[in-house]
């Protein structure tokens, strides 16, 4: 089919309104928030309901036409722009929440339900309950950060926001509507199992598998009151006891380092901040007396934390998209990185050391996933959209971060192009042909995302 | 602004989406992300569109000029957008992007049209300059040595004319002595907002110079984008230098607030809707919630959407003419959220919400009564 048929099976599908193949529309969804070059996109179509979604995935089949599924397309690594052209399913008119199970503790959402809508829904109507969402901007969807293992201030006791889903209901590349989960045989959305669990292969796969519509996430019990305990260390080789003796004591929420140059006092230092919770105020002094003492003791000092910072801190979600108007350019990227533990010291050390060989002042931050199981690592690199030559300095920042969390036993986390393909060179043969020959059953016609996940 | 002033800071635009979001995120609140869904018809996707126009990536075109256009320029991304000394320029951006696209011939006819008449007539509704006075009673009192003067505006002026009647009777009844100009001319705000800049200054500098020569000191309006636009435009945008202070008629009202005296009881349900160009704009919630809270025997209720947070009526940034069918459907749904917290009666101070917010009750048949400020108060004062 030509362009034109294309776009009138599109718009006879989701209605007029809701298609397009007009420059204007294709220039935006062409590119992202990060540092990655612009790649072209055909047609972009926004779809309300299940039924629609399947109608233009068998379409992109029938006719042989990538599609590429986008949330709020904040990861920043650029994976929402398809790499082979095609359509752009942009889903956040897919945005209902269906269900709040208080007593199993689960959201049943649609797949463009926004962090913020979901969060804002239960402050509203259920104060006692909680989402894990990440500190991305509220306009990120709930989806796209659960299919890529994001992570947030409940991942330290809880574990990622993948180990949280309980259910999907996902469209495979022939359009066939399939649920995974508790809600294969029940109507109860509450459990992954028992029964073969096909959920993973939906994670950090971006796409290439199917399209998520629905998913049952478990929601958390919500403190009524949280603090932050604030302490700074000058060697980072401590972090890694430091974190054993937090996450002994069962009372953290969340755990946060950082290294970075502004404020100026916080320069050579790296910050830790352990969040703390309990029922009343009165409660939380004890804890921090005790967290003051073990941090004394694993060679970091506490400091009561300025009150802006402390203000920044406390908010759900964290407005980390400042770190975009760090250097007044418009934009950062980073390089996030899962990790063991042992290895954070280095992590740090080594990633100033790249954030100065390419002149960009080190901002790196990490955070921990499910006790000290995980640790999650940000190489932070800022840059100034307006100019071309940082933006490239920043990919190539980032480049040789990748390289380093892979050296370092990591994995870079929410892969853009180039890092997916240095996990691929590195990955376990057996692993990869396993993967390939899925990928393959599931969609002989390579429609879903294709070059991601690809060798060449 | 121009956009080549505007590309020293469009870049640093992260399109991170906070714009489209009111304060705690219940709901999208840029009126034309809310009905588009592109990402490109959010404010951050302006930016970036723009931003493609400045850098030749794009061309201007009939839909660039429609996505620049569907935007009411309600200033919700002014008040969500987080990244400091660029969040104020929102508005003036888009306004500068939309006065390329006049200059490069994609302006709306409908915007055209009255831009040359105002051009001529100096009202964007096709009316006669000389008829601008029409609306005015014989028996109102006016005094030629006041130095406080109403700027009546074009919608209470030709339209919305008890709103202007119900002015000037409540000040005569409380006293305040003031005068008002046959020469008046429109304030240019329909003409700014539409990127029809020439026109409105010429507009802005007879206005200036009328109340300077008739050594007027306070000029209050009962219109929330007269008020924005003599306040906030003509010094800012057009580096007009204003011999007069300028306030809205509820500022006036609120500073003289003991002598608002009831002769009726107002016991109904009434909730309050704040004008952008009042609100978001020009930071001006309280004085018509303090008014109100006079009435006796009130009872007011906010709508959960209020204030920095409040949904926009739909009518302003040329969406009312450039796209009517979509202002009345805002309208209609800011009704409905009065309706859902129970109002009886929806009070605005802005001539143009007021008027769509009537034509939307009448479109869909929404049991609510709407007034504007002055109309509520003449029914129940002394
Ligand atoms: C300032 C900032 C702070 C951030 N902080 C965090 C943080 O604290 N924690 C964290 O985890 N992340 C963080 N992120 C990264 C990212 O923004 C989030 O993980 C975000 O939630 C991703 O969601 P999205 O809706 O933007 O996903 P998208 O970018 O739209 O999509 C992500 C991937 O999933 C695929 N996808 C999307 N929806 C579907 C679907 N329905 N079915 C199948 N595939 C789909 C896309 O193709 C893409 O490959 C941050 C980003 C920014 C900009």
């Amino acid at each position: 089919m030509k362009k034109d048929g294309i776009i009138k099976a599109l718009k006879d599908i989701v209605g007029n309104d809701f298609a397009s193949n007009e420059p204007e529309h294709l220039y935006i969804y062409s590119q992202d928030p990060g540092a990655s070059l612009p790649r072209p996109v055909d047609f972009v179509v926004l779809p309300k309901t299940t039924e629609e979604l399947q109608e233009i995935v068998k379409l992109a089949n029938e006719e042989k036409i990538p599609i590429t599924p986008m949330g709020g397309g904040l990861t920043l690594s650029g994976l929402v722009i398809p790499v082979k052209g095609g359509i752009v399913i942009d889903l956040k008119r897919m945005d209902q929440i269906i269900e709040i199970n208080r007593y199993s503790r689960y959201a049943l959402i649609e797949a463009g339900v926004t962090t913020g809508k979901l969060l804002s829904h239960l402050k509203e109507n259920y104060p006692d309950l909680e989402p894990p969402i990440p500190d991305a901007p509220p306009s990120a969807t709930v989806a796209g950060n659960v299919l890529i293992h994001g992570s947030g201030y409940l991942s330290q006791k809880y574990g990622d926001q993948g180990a949280m889903v309980n259910g999907l209901e996902v469209v495979l590349p022939n359009g066939d509507n399939a649920k995974l989960g508790s809600c294969a045989l029940s109507n109860y959305w509450f459990a992954k199992g028992p029964i073969p669990d096909m959920i993973g292969l939906f994670l950090s796969s971006f796409g290439t598998m199917g399209i998520v519509t629905k998913l049952s996430l478990q929601l958390q019990p919500k403190p009524k009151c949280r603090d932050i305990v604030f302490g700074l260390m000058k060697d980072p080789n401590n972090i890694p006891e430091l974190l054993y003796q937090i996450t002994a004591t069962d009372l953290a929420e969340d755990v946060l380092l950082g290294m970075q140059d502004k404020p100026d006092w916080m320069k050579g230092y790296v910050f830790v901040m352990t969040y703390i919770t309990a029922e009343k105020k009165e409660d939380l002094d004890p804890q921090v007396k005790l967290f003051k003492r073990l941090y004394r003791k694993a060679g970091a000092n506490y400091m009561k934390a300025p009150k802006k910072m402390q203000d920044l801190y406390l908010q759900k979600p964290i407005f980390a998209a400042g770190a975009a108007d760090y250097r007044k350019g418009g934009g950062f990227e980073y390089v996030g990185a899962n990790m063991p533990l042992e290895k954070i010291p280095e992590a740090y050390i080594k990633g100033a050391e790249v954030s100065r060989k390419f002149g960009i002042p080190p901002t790196l931050g990490s955070r921990l996933i499910g006790g000290t199981h995980n640790i999650v690592m940000f190489f932070s690199y800022s840059f100034n959209r307006a100019d071309p030559d940082d933006m490239e300095n920043a990919r190539s920042a980032l480049e040789e971060t990748n390289k380093l969390a892979l050296e370092l036993g990591g994995i870079p986390w929410k892969a853009e192009l180039g890092a997916q393909k240095q996990i691929l060179k590195k990955m376990d043969p057996n692993y990869k042909k396993l993967f390939f020959r899925i990928r393959n059953l599931l969609d002989p016609n390579g429609i879903m995302n294709p070059g991601n996940w690809e060798e060449v | 602004m121009s956009l080549d002033i505007a590309k020293g800071i469009l870049h640093r635009c992260f399109r991170c989406g906070y714009c489209k979001f009111t304060f705690d995120f219940t709901d999208f609140n840029c009126p034309a992300y809310k009905k588009y869904r592109f990402e490109s018809y959010s404010s951050g996707g302006k930016m970036w569109l723009i931003w493609g126009l400045i850098n030749n990536e794009l061309k201007m075109s009939e839909n660039l000029a429609k996505i620049l256009y569907s935007c009411t320029t309600c200033g919700n991304c002014v008040e969500n957008c987080k990244f400091e000394k660029f969040n104020d320029f929102w508005v003036d951006i888009i306004e500068a992007a939309r006065a390329e696209a006049f200059k490069q011939g994609f302006g709306l006819e409908k915007f055209k049209t009255f831009g040359e008449h105002t051009a001529k007539e100096h009202n964007p509704y096709l009316e006669s300059h000389q008829n601008r006075l029409d609306w005015l009673p014989g028996d109102v009192k006016m005094s030629d040595s006041a130095n406080i003067a109403y700027y009546v505006g074009c919608t209470a002026s030709y339209r919305q004319k008890k709103i202007a009647q119900d002015t000037v009777r409540i000040l005569n009844r409380i006293g305040i002595e003031f005068q008002l100009s046959p020469e008046e001319w429109c304030c240019g705000s329909p003409l700014i907002r539409t990127g029809q800049t020439d026109i409105a200054l010429e507009q802005a500098q007879h206005n200036v110079m009328l109340f300077k020569n008739a050594g007027i000191k306070t000029v209050f309006t009962s219109c929330a984008g007269c008020y924005r636009t003599l306040k906030e435009d003509y010094p800012r945008k057009f580096e007009l230098e204003l011999d007069f202070e300028v306030l809205h008629l509820t500022e006036l009202l609120e500073r003289n607030i003991e002598k608002l005296e009831f002769a009726k009881l107002l016991n109904k349900t009434v909730t309050y809707h704040d004008p952008c160009h009042l609100g978001r704009h020009a930071n001006l919630y309280d004085s018509p919630r303090v008014i109100l809270k006079k009435f006796p025997e009130i009872n007011f209720v906010e709508m959960k959407k209020n204030r920095e947070n409040s949904t926009c009526c739909g009518a302003g940034g040329g969406v009312k003419s450039g796209f009517s069918d979509w202002a009345l459907e805002q309208a209609r749904d800011r009704l409905l959220e009065a309706k859902e917290v129970n109002a009886e009666i929806l009070v605005s101070t802005c001539p143009f919400c007021n008027r769509n917010f009537i034509d939307a009750k009448n479109e869909f048949n929404i049991d609510i009564d709407i007034f504007d400020l002055t109309e509520l108060l003449v029914e129940h004062m002394k």
